[in-house]
Order: C-alpha cells, then sequence, then structure tokens
C-alpha cells in the first residue's frame, strides 16, 4: 500500500457538536455504508451510547475515497467522545492519526471541549481543519464562530461550513482531508512498531487489539512482541474496520487495524504499548500514553458473594475496552469482597458500573463516590485514602488534604455573576477572567475537586440555561477541615456508607443522608434507625416504620399466573438489595449521597 | 397429582349491569353486548361439550362478571347445558355469582330447580357513600332486598362479598360493615383489602391525587379488627380473605389454593389439568369467532415445570390458614419441604412470618397481611 494515499484523521469536538453524523456523511459519501444500512449516529453501536445519545467508545472504521484528483485514497477515520470524561478516548485516538477535524457547533460556538481538544491535537502535532457544523440550524451564527476560531490560532480560510444533518459540506470535507491531512511518515522495510491503541474482549475471537502501525508491516504468523507487557504472541488474523472487523492478509506502514493472536491472558495486552516483530524487534518503545489519574472512586461488590470472580473476570475485560477503568480489590464489613475502582469521572463510573450488569450481568453494589485524599498522620506518615472507611481515627490524624483542581468555564457574559456565585459556594477560589471573544468569557477558579466532580456540571448548567461549558485538570493536594461522616443502619455502621466531607457541610449533610436512606430503604418487618454520626457523636436520626401490609387480597383461578409473576418481580427486586446485617438495601442507597446538593 | 381426575368447572359469564371503578376483571357492561349474549353462551356450551367430556366435576362456579344479568332464557340455556354436557358428580358444590338488581324470583327459581346449592352476592359495603364511589349500580337497600330474596327462595348457602380500605373509610366504618353483615348470617363471608389495578378509574383518581389511599398502617388495623371480629361472631378464617361457618368453606376454591385441576370455560377463562395452563382469549368476540379453532387460537397454552408447580402449591396452600400439609406435599411431589426449603423457612421463622403446626406449615397472624413477604421466597 503505498503512504501518500493514506489518511488517518479523527474527528474532536464538544459533546454533541455532531461529530458522530459528521462521521455518518463519511461513511455514506465513501460508499462504507448504503443509505439503506444507514441509520443516524451509525457508529454508536454499544446499547447505552444509543440510548443516552452520546458516543462512549472512539471508533476506527477504514473509508475508500476515490477523489477529485482522480486518485483513490484510503482514510482512517476516528469518531471520538465529547464528554469530558471520555477525553482520554481522544488523547489515545490522537496517536494513531495526522490530522483531525475540529468540529463547532454553530449554534453553541467555540465551548469548553473545543478548546482542551484542539490543545490536545496540536500538542500532539496532528493537522487541524474546523468544521462549522449546524449551519442548517436557525440559530447558527458562522462568522462569530470563525472569529471565535480564529482567535484560538487557526486559519479561518480552512474552515468549511457544513451540515452534518443535510450533508452539506462533506464532499469540502473529503477534498480537505486529501489536501491537508498529511499522509503518514514511516518506512514499510525497517522493522515492525505500532502503537496499541484500544483493545476489547470479543466473546467470539477473544481479544482483539487495534494498532497503528508506524514503520514495518504485519500480517498472521508474525510473531508479536508487546514491549511493556514483554509478552508474545503469534497473530492468527490482521484486519481492518469497515466498519465491521474484516479480515485482509496484511497491515503495513501508517494503517491502522486489528489484531488477533491465541491471548488468553488478558492483562498481557496493555493500551498505550508498543508492537514489534519478536524476530526482528526494534530497540525503544514508543512513549506510550501518559499514566491518567483516576478522579473519583468507588466499591464495586456483587451482590451474591458467589460472583466475586465473575466481576474480576468482567472488570478485566472491561478494562481492555477502557483502560483508564482502574481497580483493585478491598473488602468491606458490610458488603464482603469486591474492589475499589478508579474513574475518570462520575458518567465514566455510570457507564461501567451499566455495561458491567448489562454485558456481564453481574448484580452489584456500587458505593457512593469519592475523591482520593491524603493524610498526614501524627507519626509523620502520609497516606493516600481512596476509600473513606479506611480513614484513619480522627486522634491520629494531623491533617487531611484534599485534591484540587483548575476549574475553567466558558459562558456567555450574562450568566458570569450566577456561575461565580455557584463556584464561591462550592468553596472556590478565584483566580481570573478573560474575554475569549466578546461573546464568551473564560472564568478560572481553583476548587476542591470534591464539589466538582459530582454534581457541579448539572447545576452549572441550570444556571446558564445550558450554555455555560466546563473542562478542569487537577492542580494539587491542598488541607482541609474534614471529617468523616458514618451511617448507621439499625444501629451498626455500614462502611460502605461512610463519606468524606468539609465540617461545615457536616451536619447538613449528615442529615439530608439520613433522609434520604429513609426515602430509598424500604419497610422491614421491623422499625430501622438511621443514623448519621461523626466519630461517636449523633448528628442526625430517622426512622423506618416497620412493614404492615405486603399482601395479595384476591387469588382465584384466573389469578394464579399473573400473581406467580407479581411475585417474581418482587423477587427480581429483592435479587437487587444487599442484606446487611437484617436489613436488606437497595442498590440506590449506596448512591444517595449524590442526590443531595 | 392428585388421586382422580376429576376438576372443578369454572364457568365464565363477562358481563355486568355496569362496570365497577375498582374492578379489572375481564367484564363489559351488557348493554354494549346484547346482540351476541346468545351466540356467547352458545359457544361457551361448545367449549364445555369439548373440553368436559370424560372429567367427573366435582364442584360447578358459574362466575363474573355478573351472570345473573343474563336474561332468563339464556340463563336456563346454561343451566340446562351444564347438566347434559358436564358430568357434575352428585351432591357437588354449585355456586353462581349474583350481583344486587339483577335477580329475579324466576332466575332464582330455575337455578335452585339445576342444582344449583350456592350463592356469592356482591355487597363490597353497606355505606351508600363507598357504594358510590366504589361505581356500584346498587344501594345497600338494594342488597338487602336481593338478600331476603335470594333466602326467601330457599338457599341456604350463601355469601357476601365485602371490600375494605376504600378511601376516606374509617375503622368505624369497617365496624359497621361487619356488624350489619354477620347481623345477615349468611354462611360465607369474602373480603377483600381494595386492591388499586392499574388503569382502573379508582386508581387513576388516586394517582393524580383527587383520592387520597388509606395508609398501610390503617389496612393493617382493619384487616386484623375484621379477623377478630368475624372470629368471634362464629366464623372460621380459612383464607387470607375469607371467613366461614362451620363446613361452609367455598370447596370450589379451595380447589384452587391446592392448586388442584380445574376447567375454565368462557372468554378469559383459565384452566389446570396437571401440568397444563391454559387461558382463553379474553376478548368475547374473537372467542366466539375463534372457538372453532378451539385447539390452538382461545388457547394460551402454558406448559409449567414441575418446580413451578412445586412452590406454586406451596404459595397457594399457604393463603389457607391449615396451610400446606407436610405428608400430602411429600406424596404429592415425593420431597421433603423441609429439605427443599430449609433456607426459606429458617429465614421466615426468623421473621416470625412461618411456623410448623401439627404436621402443616402456616402462616403466622401477623404473616397474613405481610404474606407476599413469605412467597416470594418460594417463586
Ligand atoms: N440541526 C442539526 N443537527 C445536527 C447536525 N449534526 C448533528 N446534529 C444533531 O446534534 C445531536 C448530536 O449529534 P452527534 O453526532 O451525536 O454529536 P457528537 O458530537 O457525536 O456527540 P458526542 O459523541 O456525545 O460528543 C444529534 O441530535 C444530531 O442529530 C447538523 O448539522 N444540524
Ligand atoms: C369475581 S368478582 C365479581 C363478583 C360480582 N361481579 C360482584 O361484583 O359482586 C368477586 C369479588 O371480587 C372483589 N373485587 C373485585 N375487584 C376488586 C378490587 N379491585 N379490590 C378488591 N376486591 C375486589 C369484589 O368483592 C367482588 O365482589
Ligand atoms: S366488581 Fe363485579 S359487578 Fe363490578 S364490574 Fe367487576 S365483575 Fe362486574
Ligand atoms: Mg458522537
Amino acid at each position: 500500500m503505498d503512504n501518500s494515499k493514506l489518511r488517518n484523521f479523527c474527528i474532536i469536538a464538544h459533546i454533541d457538536h455532531g461529530k458522530s453524523t459528521l462521521a455518518d456523511r463519511l461513511l455514506e459519501a465513501t460508499g462504507a455504508i448504503s443509505s439503506r444500512d444507514m441509520k443516524e449516529q451509525f457508529l454508536d453501536k454499544m446499547e447505552l451510547e444509543r440510548e443516552r445519545g452520546i458516543t462512549i467508545k472512539a471508533k476506527a472504521v477504514r473509508l475508500n475515497y476515490h477523489s477529485k484528483d482522480g486518485q483513490d485514497y484510503v482514510f482512517n477515520l476516528i469518531d471520538t467522545p465529547g464528554h469530558v470524561d471520555f477525553t482520554y478516548e481522544v488523547s489515545k485516538s490522537l496517536f494513531a492519526c495526522e490530522g483531525a477535524l475540529l468540529i463547532v457547533d454553530a449554534s453553541q460556538g467555540v465551548e469548553a471541549q473545543t478548546i482542551a481538544n484542539f490543545h490536545l491535537a496540536k500538542d500532539a502535532g496532528l493537522r487541524v481543519i474546523p468544521v462549522i457544523n449546524k449551519i442548517d440550524l436557525q440559530g447558527a451564527e458562522p462568522e462569530k464562530v470563525l472569529l471565535q476560531l480564529e482567535e484560538l490560532g487557526l486559519n479561518s480560510d480552512e474552515a468549511i461550513l457544513a451540515s452534518a444533518k443535510e450533508g452539506i459540506g462533506t464532499d469540502l470535507i473529503l477534498e480537505a482531508i486529501v489536501k491537508l491531512v498529511p499522509p503518514p511518515r514511516g518506512h514499510a522495510d525497517k522493522p515492525l512498531k505500532a502503537l496499541i491503541f484500544d483493545s476489547l474482549y470479543d466473546v467470539y475471537k477473544g481479544v482483539v487489539v487495534f494498532f497503528r502501525i508506524f514503520d514495518g508491516s504485519i500480517n498472521s504468523g508474525v510473531k508479536a512482541l508487546m514491549m511493556r507487557a514483554n509478552s508474545t504472541f503469534e497473530v492468527t488474523e490482521v484486519g481492518v474496520f469497515t466498519p465491521t472487523m474484516k479480515q485482509i492478509e496484511k497491515l503495513s506502514t501508517g494503517e491502522v487495524g486489528y489484531f488477533i493472536a491465541n491471548i488468553k491472558n488478558v492483562s498481557d495486552i496493555k493500551v498505550g504499548d508498543t508492537i514489534t516483530d519478536a524476530l526482528n524487534p526494534i530497540k525503544n518503545p514508543l512513549p506510550g500514553y501518559k499514566e491518567i489519574k483516576s478522579m473519583v472512586f468507588c466499591g464495586f461488590y456483587p451482590i451474591n458473594p458467589n460472583e466475586y470472580n465473575l466481576l474480576k473476570d468482567a472488570l478485566e475485560k472491561l478494562k481492555l475496552n477502557d483502560s483508564s477503568l482502574m481497580f483493585e480489590p478491598e473488602s468491606s464489613r458490610a458488603l464482603g469482597f469486591g474492589f475499589r475502582c478508579g474513574f475518570l469521572g462520575l458518567l465514566h463510573m455510570e457507564i461501567i458500573q451499566e455495561r458491567l450488569e448489562r454485558e456481564y450481568n453481574i448484580n452489584m453494589i456500587a458505593t457512593s463516590p469519592n475523591v482520593r485524599y491524603k493524610v498526614i498522620t501524627n507519626a509523620g506518615k502520609e497516606v493516600e485514602i481512596d476509600n473513606p472507611a479506611n480513614l484513619p481515627p480522627a486522634g491520629e490524624i494531623k491533617e487531611v488534604m484534599e485534591p484540587y483542581i483548575m476549574m475553567s468555564i466558558i459562558t456567555p457574559p450574562e450568566f458570569m455573576s450566577n456561575i461565580m456565585d455557584l463556584c464561591k459556594s462550592k468553596r472556590g477560589e478565584y483566580v481570573e477572567n478573560q474575554f475569549v471573544t466578546t461573546s464568551r468569557v473564560q472564568i478560572h477558579y481553583e476548587m476542591p475537586m470534591s464539589e466538582v466532580v459530582f454534581d457541579f456540571f448539572d447545576i452549572l448548567k441550570s444556571v446558564s440555561k445550558g450554555y455555560a461549558s466546563m473542562d478542569y485538570e487537577y492542580i494539587d493536594f491542598r488541607e482541609a477541615d474534614l471529617v468523616k461522616l458514618d451511617i448507621m443502619v439499625a444501629t451498626e455502621i455500614v462502611d460502605a456508607l461512610s463519606i468524606i466531607v468539609h465540617r461545615d457541610k457536616a451536619y447538613y449533610k449528615g442529615k439530608e443522608l439520613a433522609l434520604r436512606l429513609k426515602e430509598i430503604i424500604p419497610r422491614q418487618m421491623f422499625e430501622v434507625a438511621i443514623q448519621a454520626a461523626i466519630g461517636s457523636k449523633i448528628i442526625a436520626r430517622e426512622s423506618i416504620a416497620a412493614l404492615r401490609k405486603n399482601v395479595i387480597a384476591k387469588c382465584y383461578g384466573g389469578d394464579i399466573t399473573r400473581k406467580r409473576k407479581l411475585l417474581e418481580k418482587q423477587k427480581e427486586g429483592k435479587k437487587r438489595m444487599k442484606q446487611i446485617g437484617r436489613v436488606e438495601i437497595p442498590q440506590e442507597a449506596f448512591l444517595a449521597v449524590l442526590k443531595i446538593q | 397429582m392428585q388421586a382422580d381426575n376429576s376438576a372443578g368447572l369454572y364457568v365464565h359469564i363477562p358481563f355486568c349491569l355496569s362496570k365497577c371503578r375498582y374492578c379489572d376483571f375481564n367484564s363489559y357492561p351488557v348493554s354494549d353486548f346484547r346482540e351476541v349474549i346468545s351466540y356467547y353462551t352458545d359457544t361457551l356450551l361448545e367449549e364445555l361439550r369439548i373440553k368436559a367430556k370424560d372429567i367427573p366435576v366435582k364442584t360447578v362456579f358459574i362466575g363474573g362478571g355478573t351472570p345473573t344479568v343474563l336474561p332468563e332464557v339464556e340463563l336456563d340455556k346454561i343451566l340446562t347445558g351444564l347438566s347434559k354436557f358436564a358430568k357434575i358428580i352428585e351432591n357437588a358444590e354449585f355456586s353462581v355469582e349474583a350481583n344486587p338488581g339483577t335477580l329475579t324470583l324466576n332466575k332464582l327459581k330455575m337455578m335452585r330447580k339445576a342444582g344449583v346449592n350456592r350463592l356469592s352476592i356482591g355487597m363490597q359495603s353497606t355505606d351508600d357513600k363507598v357504594l358510590k364511589l366504589f361505581g356500584r349500580p346498587h344501594d345497600y337497600k338494594k342488597f338487602l332486598e336481593s338478600y331476603k330474596m335470594v333466602r326467601d327462595a330457599g338457599f341456604t348457602n350463601v355469601n357476601i362479598d365485602l371490600i375494605f380500605g376504600a378511601p376516606g373509610q374509617k375503622l368505624s366504618g369497617i365496624k359497621k360493615d361487619l356488624e350489619r353483615t354477620v347481623n345477615l348470617f349468611p354462611e360465607h363471608i369474602s373480603i377483600y383489602n381494595l386492591i388499586l389495578e392499574e388503569g382502573t378509574p379508582l386508581c387513576v383518581d388516586v394517582k393524580k391525587g383527587v383520592l387520597s389511599p388509606l395508609s398501610e398502617n390503617l389496612e393493617a388495623d382493619m384487616y386484623y379488627f375484621i379477623k377478630d371480629y368475624l372470629e368471634k361472631a362464629g366464623y372460621k378464617h380459612y383464607e387470607i380473605s375469607n371467613f366461614a361457618k362451620h363446613g361452609k368453606e367455598c370447596e370450589h376454591n379451595k380447589i384452587y389454593w391446592k392448586n388442584e385441576d380445574y376447567l375454565g370455560v368462557g372468554a378469559g377463562a383459565s384452566g389446570k389439568i396437571g401440568l397444563n395452563r391454559t387461558e382463553n382469549i379474553e376478548d368475547v368476540k374473537q372467542y366466539i369467532v375463534l372457538i372453532k379453532d378451539i385447539k390452538n387460537d382461545i388457547l394460551r397454552n402454558q406448559k409449567i415445570s414441575r418446580e413451578t408447580e412445586i412452590s406454586e402449591t406451596v404459595f397457594l396452600s399457604l393463603r389457607m390458614l391449615e396451610g400446606l400439609n407436610l405428608t400430602t406435599f411429600k406424596e404429592r411431589f415425593g420431597k421433603d419441604f423441609f429439605i427443599l426449603f430449609e433456607k426459606q423457612y429458617n429465614k421466615l421463622l426468623d421473621l416470625k412470618l412461618l411456623k410448623e403446626e401439627n404436621g402443616s406449615v402456616k402462616l403466622t397472624r401477623t404473616g397474613l397481611f405481610l404474606s407476599n413477604e413469605v412467597f416470594v421466597e418460594f417463586v
């Protein structure tokens, strides 16, 4: 394959600006999908992606394009997600590309992830082509957006006006890819050097590895060496995404594809690892990806203790497909054996939880999420705490520190004061304001991460009528007056319900939490007390009255099948509850803290 | 499995004077169906002829809907057809559901002559306000007239249906209902806690907030008040919602609760023979049209597994206060109840919802109104 006819690019943007819809048009125009088989956001195949209307996983597709210059080209397109929690998917994809289409919604203009993703692409050395999308909308203001792009340092002459929905601009985009995105460099005759940018576990095929070749070529029979994992596999199949996996004979320099080998141990494959030929290896691996830091942690516990190994297996397989998922075993007095998992955000956590339940059929409990704290003990030791239950007793603590982030919010000026009030109420410290354009202000605050990762985004949206967008990055740990809030159910502390909160908010949170739990925990056969405590001091108390009625008053011949189904449904409900002591606690109880503002 | 191949027989009449506001039974205002009634009764008898061939019938129950809303000729047709096509054994219990305002002396005589020996009358409440809320087409006075007519016609085994737990009802209201009911000396009383069935006008009103439902606490208090009151009045509490004078328990319904065999004919009627559960199509007109394909289309046949039969037998038997007899269980299924359900039983014993007494497993007093908590453990 001739390198000069190859173009590798990704589509990046703020959430919902139309990446996947544009991908649809490119798939159609290049004949990858017939219009008969087309459905909206074709590449969003995962059930969760379709339900939520967002992209979660980056997806690669190979397209054949016959250009106006008379030549045939091969494109490798990667559609990426826009939500902050999945930024890692974007950064991973960038390394497989030479170019990026930066999509901007013509009615929304430049938003926080437009800027963040643009910088990521620029830093990765990608040629960025701006596309102003949704020009069909009533509220489209392409001229304003052009200005905003220029202020970002992009060449507005290159910007393409498009409507992915109506197919406007598709031809121009395809031609711009040919003209502006450089072909990959590298040499087919050098030893194999390829980067793993993703992988997945397929029930039929086993582990499938997605990679981009920088030098050399690969075909079945090659002994592939994973340089960092230091493991070797004989490749049994190589192929490309059309978008379905299609086996081909060989993949060469610059190309993007997958390989399958008899990989038993899923931990042998690490995203970011370098593949080389074991018989003719290169010396130094590619730099790979930056270690990612989990922002949010929670415990996952199987409701049925016998499913611990199932959960472990599922987490390992999911991690293949999502290297930003972290987990390690832990145990809880209340919940038994499970895993402490780290995520990039709350949506990420929610998605992983749902995938485990749907794709792996595991009934489990997710405990309330928290950030990672640092504790300096009186003995001078420094410990990192990612599970509130592990906070040492107050007497041993010299100082507790919590992570801070730099928050960047982009908003039309009229919402500035609302937003600043919000940041202040979340213990934010003002840094600066600057106008990005005349109609967009960027506000910076330093804030405790714990105040941000939960409901901040939802509130931000509501105080700005949906106009503001945000992005943040970790800065450092700072001392704070933090305490552990324990919850007792029927006089027993349920460790999985403990949270770490700022002392000023502890009283309020304790009260609210007890109240929520009272609503969530169903009535039991006896009265159940719910108490919130800091150390030995009870700060809130609620009680759930005993259940007195649960009966089918009428049951005759015609009712039996229906009534049995009703009972089966009640039983299903019970299966989703965890028995702690004598009390049955539903899954939602452990996430109740999220419902408190 | 039972010793012989005899079965109960249920006959469904899907017509009523009007639709009550709480009711989600397969029944329709008779005025909408005048012209099809005779086709319906023909169809019903045809189904009976095919199904009841060689099966000795030990109880008959004509229910609804409101069987007594049928014109006299149609009622007569069914009663005659029954004696012709069904092998009803001698002295079989033979019940008909009768509603106030639909009875005539003639109908009553006809029924007596055809062997009907038990009548069940829906009173629901003695409070006209409640009857109105329920959308019943009669008041208490009308009920009394019908009840007297039934007694005058010579029926000596009569049931009265009641409902408790109407929105706004107080314990004193129930007390009044009970006093009045007991003073009529019915042989049998069914008294149901109101079920807000999805989609019924009453349920819609509650969901909209037009009516507020009673608290579960009050309903539980009412339930145990009723139990104590009727037991003191000489009724035996023999099923979650049923009370009877000595020897007057409803044999037909006990077939359901013992999970024994029964035939069902008519629109929407269910039957069970061995491990086969059948359910006729509910739509009246389709039922009539489809009778030709009796083997296929009007039946939703479901073969249940042995495990399902066991679990159904457990939760149905436990509805009766006499409970589940351990010896009978072992004889029927070849397995020991305690071996099968040790974990479940111990948990429920611990929660004081279940107990063992005289070779049977039974609901405790608390367990009665919490019986679903028990039953879920067995499905
Ligand atoms: N009017 C109009 N709507 C569009 C256009 N392109 C996309 N949309 C709509 O915008 C919404 C988001 O489109 P997607 O393609 O899913 O956006 P995305 O950027 O892939 O979103 P994420 O992957 O979640 O970040 C959908 O409702 C699309 O139908 C367009 O050109 N015009
Ligand atoms: C099979 S129904 C029909 C009997 C007859 N048509 C009548 O209404 O009197 C038998 C009894 O079930 C009870 N019932 C019907 N719907 C109910 C509900 N939603 N909640 C509680 N009991 C109900 C009533 O007491 C009714 O009399
Ligand atoms: S309660 Fe009885 S009378 Fe009322 S609609 Fe239902 S079946 Fe008919
Ligand atoms: Mg998308």
